[in-house]
């Protein structure tokens, strides 16, 4: 297992995407109205976000028919087509911390809600470009084709797989995923999966 | 002294105006108005001219602010008016040594129709009386000031132009801190306006201090291309027992002014509650400083008092304001009938127009009077700016004049004569000129229309008329009567491939036809595509208006953004702008004169639901709802308290369920509910369904709301809704969450389900308190 720690700054984080997240569609960038509050919950969740990686690659195998890989069997159509001709396997999980979560729940008992819905939509795009940084990152890296990054919980591959990253990484990045729900804590965390063929 | 020679220096130095009098008089010990000094004490004018003078001031305004016959009229001087006019102006020259004076004129303190009732022929034969005794007395500028109306300001700047072409003449507006005139007009729209007429300085004073009215007058400064005024207040005045005192003292003041400066001020002074200490340290600070040179920004924009419509978006122009086969609206001008005209224009204002075409049909037929009767009355309550349909060019120039903004003006062939008259207009009047792409003759093809563009630019910059006052108007002819569309939409290619702008009728072109609505709407299409920036069109035909809609969102010119719902609704423009604070106060001041249940009710409840409309109708974002809802809580909160036993306004409980920490959706929805005067009893996240069932029995809520964000968690709702039916209780439920939708909740147990953040108001507003 590799834990990477990265610098939030470094992270590309398109202003785009977070005036999407907040609801403000189609425009491509935060209103002139909103830059203060913008600018502000921004400086917040670059100070508050520790976003860190871990990450483990695994050579997967068929269990029964089923594509496997450590402990558990990946199921579903969108895990075949991405993954099924895998020669090796990469399983990753980014948090961000806890930090901001607390940050975003102060804002609200606080009656900022406002600020406390931008450091919220900041950080789950931070944490989803991220995982993007690392994934370029690793593409630059490897001769091998990259399928598609997937994450449990999207079309059929089972959330209940967050469980298995949890244990797997968990103790080490400091991430917890609820036994019934399988979401995670802290909660601006994302687990995937990257599939490298010939 | 001469117009250019004053110009010449104002162009080496910043020039130091007085502070103030009125007020200052009243701490010297006068209870009665400058005017009325003047003609009783009039020693005291002139010592405070004389001290402004002695610590530093280049220019005194004389003591006429009030001395108008509408103004003098209210204290019974009216019969005295020449003499004070004249006295004012001789005292001041008396003790000047030099110092430049400025004949003073101020607002009538009436506001005009249809807010008031003040005609511009009113305002502009009062203000010409005073203005005629300035002149005459050679005063070396006029100043007009404290104008909190546009209308009133430009009828006093034609009454003053009319009489002298070599007056250097100053125009202010007065500012409240919601960055607009007490009538509704911003600092863009006073420039854009002001830069159009023959004024030489323009700027503001009064009501706000130095810190306050900055931001303002920066964005003045952006976008006008004339010299700069400005008079902060002293701070807002604060009464100490029977003294109204200023806060601001002369030194913090003249630590703002270097601001000022560097914003491009050219002319600096003080208002209310200043006296000549802050002018001698304005005098320290700025006196022997050169102007900085500024790089305004121009505005393609018309305006109406308390809206700017700038043509770097699609604009739509309300195409319905036209007798020709509308039986009713013939019948309303013939009678005269200003409501019905009022009515239709805000129904097209309500389906998405941003201005309105106004064509009177037969205007001979028509008065003077209605004319500009409806001009003010669609402008100020609707807040739409107008294009001028209006054919005779006398019509023409009188409803210009009284326009109470920058108007479109509709329209101009490329016909010498005709061009010439209007270019000479618009330069006298103001506004944007539609420039028809024809001669004498209706084009027969792309490039006769060509050589109309060609020769009407020539026209304009044969007259100083910049292209960026002119939209060019690329023909629509009718299909029906065998014209070719593409003409015309060739002639929009060209128009945009030169930078310019273009409008034009849409319905023409399906003039004759059946199904015109789809003939417009694909032949407006197509029109977008090739770049046209406006069309004059009917905002209630849903099929052209869709086609609209599509067509700029698929040619990146999407409509979206960030609406200025702003307007006359003051609670609104507060709750909108996450004024807190100000809404505070406002909500104070309502509670002076009526019951705390009475402002929930009508006043913070209404604006919620305009706020919950708007987001409804895609008009506002949600980071827009929820400043909204976030300013408005705490005034609920504060009335809620003054009702006995905070008022029955119905509990609603809200949780996030068990095993789900995803909450920030339930956060807003509780923040909205809140806002809307309901108590909310937020359980937070990841709450096991029998606590949530237990409160639900204690408190008895007129509903309960439940978020779940995973497909993991939604099932705990139907533990919520199951545990509910156990124990018998008939409480609705409301859920809302990403994994959710409406079959899914029904499944689930649920009664409603939350699509968007104001559905649960939306329902909550179905059931009754119990």
């Amino acid at each position: 297992m590799e834990i990477i720690q990265i610098v939030p700054n470094e992270v590309a984080l398109p202003e785009r995407a977070i005036a999407a997240r907040m609801g403000f569609k189609g425009l491509g960038s935060i209103p002139s109205e909103f830059r203060k509050q913008y600018e502000k919950a921004m400086s917040i969740s670059m100070n508050l976000a520790k976003p860190v990686v871990a990450i483990e690659n695994f050579v997967p195998y068929l269990s029964n028919g089923t594509l496997a890989m450590d402990t558990i069997e990946i199921k579903g159509t969108l895990a075949r087509s991405q993954l099924g001709k895998s020669v090796e396997i990469t399983a990753m999980l980014v948090t961000l911390g806890s930090a901001i979560d607390d940050k975003i729940t102060e804002l609200h008992e606080a009656g900022e809600e406002l600020e406390s819905f931008m450091l919220d939509a900041i950080g789950s795009e931070l944490v989803e470009y991220a995982a993007r940084h690392v994934d370029e990152n690793l593409r630059s890296k490897t001769s091998l084709k990259g399928s598609a990054r997937i994450a449990p919980g999207y079309v059929d591959l089972p959330i209940n797989l967050n469980a298995w990253f949890a244990s797997k990484f968990g103790e080490a990045i400091y991430v917890r995923s609820d036994p019934q729900s399988f979401t995670f804590l802290p909660r601006k965390t994302i687990s995937a999966f990257i599939g490298w063929s010939n | 002294m001469k117009r250019k020679a004053f110009a010449d220096i104002l162009k080496e130095r910043v020039l130091i105006l007085d502070g103030a009098y009125g007020t200052e008089f009243m701490r010297r010990g006068f209870k009665k108005s400058p005017e009325e000094i003047l003609i009783e004490h009039p020693e005291a004018i002139k010592k405070l001219h004389e001290e402004y003078v002695k610590f530093g001031a280049n220019a005194l305004l004389t003591s006429t602010f009030g001395a108008n016959p509408i103004k003098l009229s209210k204290i019974g001087l009216e019969s005295h008016h020449d003499e004070i006019v004249r006295n004012a102006v001789r005292i001041a020259k008396s003790v000047s040594k030099g110092a430049l004076i400025f004949g003073d004129i101020g607002p009538t303190g009436d506001l005009p129709y249809p807010i008031g009732e003040r005609t511009f022929d009113e305002y502009y034969e009062n203000f010409q009386k005073t203005a005629k005794i300035l002149l005459e007395e050679d005063v070396d500028a006029i100043i007009l000031e404290t104008f909190t109306d546009i209308l009133e300001l430009k009828a006093a700047y034609f009454a003053v132009r009319d009489l002298s072409k070599d007056i250097f003449l100053i125009a202010h507006l007065t500012f409240d801190e919601n960055s607009r005139t007490l009538t509704g007009t911003d600092p863009v729209n006073f420039a854009i306006t002001f830069d159009d007429l023959d004024v030489d300085a323009i700027g503001m004073n009064c009501s706000l201090g130095p810190e306050e009215m900055l931001p303002i007058f920066e964005e003045l400064s952006k976008y006008t291309h004339k010299f700069l005024t400005v008079e902060p207040d002293a701070g807002k005045p604060i009464l100490k027992g029977d003294v109204v005192e200023y806060p601001i003292k002369p030194d913090e003041f003249a630590i703002h002014m270097d601001s000022y400066w560097e914003s491009g001020a050219n002319i600096i002074g003080a208002c209310c509650g200043s006296n000549p200490a802050h002018t001698s340290k304005i005098s320290t600070v700025i006196g022997k400083r050169s102007p900085v040179e500024r790089d305004e920004k121009h505005l393609f924009a018309i305006s109406s008092p308390s809206n700017v419509v700038n043509f770097d978006k699609f604009i739509i122009i309300g195409e319905r304001l036209n007798p020709a086969g509308k039986k009713k609206l013939t019948e309303a001008m013939r009678t005269e009938n200003v409501d019905y005209v009022v009515d239709q224009a805000r129904e097209q204002v309500e389906k998405g127009a941003h201005a309105l075409d106004v064509n009177f049909g037969v205007e001979q037929t028509i008065s003077k009077n209605f004319m500009s009767k409806s001009v003010a009355s669609i402008t100020y309550k609707t807040g739409s700016p107008l294009s001028l349909d209006i054919q005779t060019p006398e019509l023409l120039e009188f409803v210009m004049k009284r326009y109470p903004g920058r108007p479109l003006v509709n329209s101009a062939r490329a016909v010498e004569d005709e061009f010439l008259k209007r270019a000479d207009l618009m330069k006298k009047y103001g506004g944007i000129l539609l420039a028809l792409s024809m001669g004498e003759r209706v084009p027969e093809n792309f490039e006769d229309r060509k050589k109309s563009i060609s020769h009407i630019l020539d026209m304009a910059e044969s007259v100083g008329l910049p292209k960026d006052r002119i939209i060019f108007d690329p023909i629509v002819l009718a299909i029906g009567a065998g014209a070719d569309a593409r003409e015309t939409i060739k002639t929009i290619s060209y128009l945009e491939s030169l930078g310019l702008k273009s409008s034009f009728g849409l319905s023409n072109v399906s003039f004759g036809m059946p199904d015109r609505s789809y003939i417009n709407g694909a032949f407006l299409t197509m029109a977008i595509l090739n770049g046209l920036s406006s069309a004059i069109m009917n905002p209630l035909d849903e099929i052209v208006m869709g086609n609209l809609k599509a067509s700029l969102l698929l040619t990146k010119r999407s409509q979206i953004e960030v609406e200025k719902v702003q307007g006359t609704d003051e609670l609104l423009n507060l709750v909108l702008t996450g004024a807190e604070e100000r809404l505070l106060s406002k909500v104070d001041e309502l509670l002076k004169t009526q019951e705390p249940v009475s402002v929930i009710e009508n006043h913070l409840k209404p604006v919620m639901d305009k706020v919950g409309d708007l987001y409804g109708d895609g008009k506002i974002f949600l980071p827009q709802l929820i400043l909204a809802a976030q300013t408005a809580q705490k005034s609920f909160e504060k009335v809620q308290k003054l009702i006995p036993a905070g008022g029955n306004y119905g509990i609603f409980v809200i949780a996030t369920v068990k095993g789900d920490v995803h909450d920030i959706g339930k956060n807003i929805v509780a923040t909205i509910v809140k806002s809307a005067g309901y108590k909310v009893l937020d359980l937070g996240r990841d709450v096991p369904s029998e606590k949530i069932v237990d409160i639900a029995e204690r408190e008895k809520p007129m509903m309960i709301g439940l978020s779940a964000m995973m497909t993991t968690t939604a099932p705990r709702i139907k533990d919520v809704t199951d545990e509910m039916k156990k124990r018998h209780l008939q409480i609705p439920v409301i859920v809302g969450g990403a994994s959710l939708n409406e079959s899914l909740a029904k499944a689930l147990g649920a009664d409603f389900y939350a699509k968007s953040a104001t559905d649960a108001i939306k329902y909550l507003k179905t059931l009754k308190i119990s």
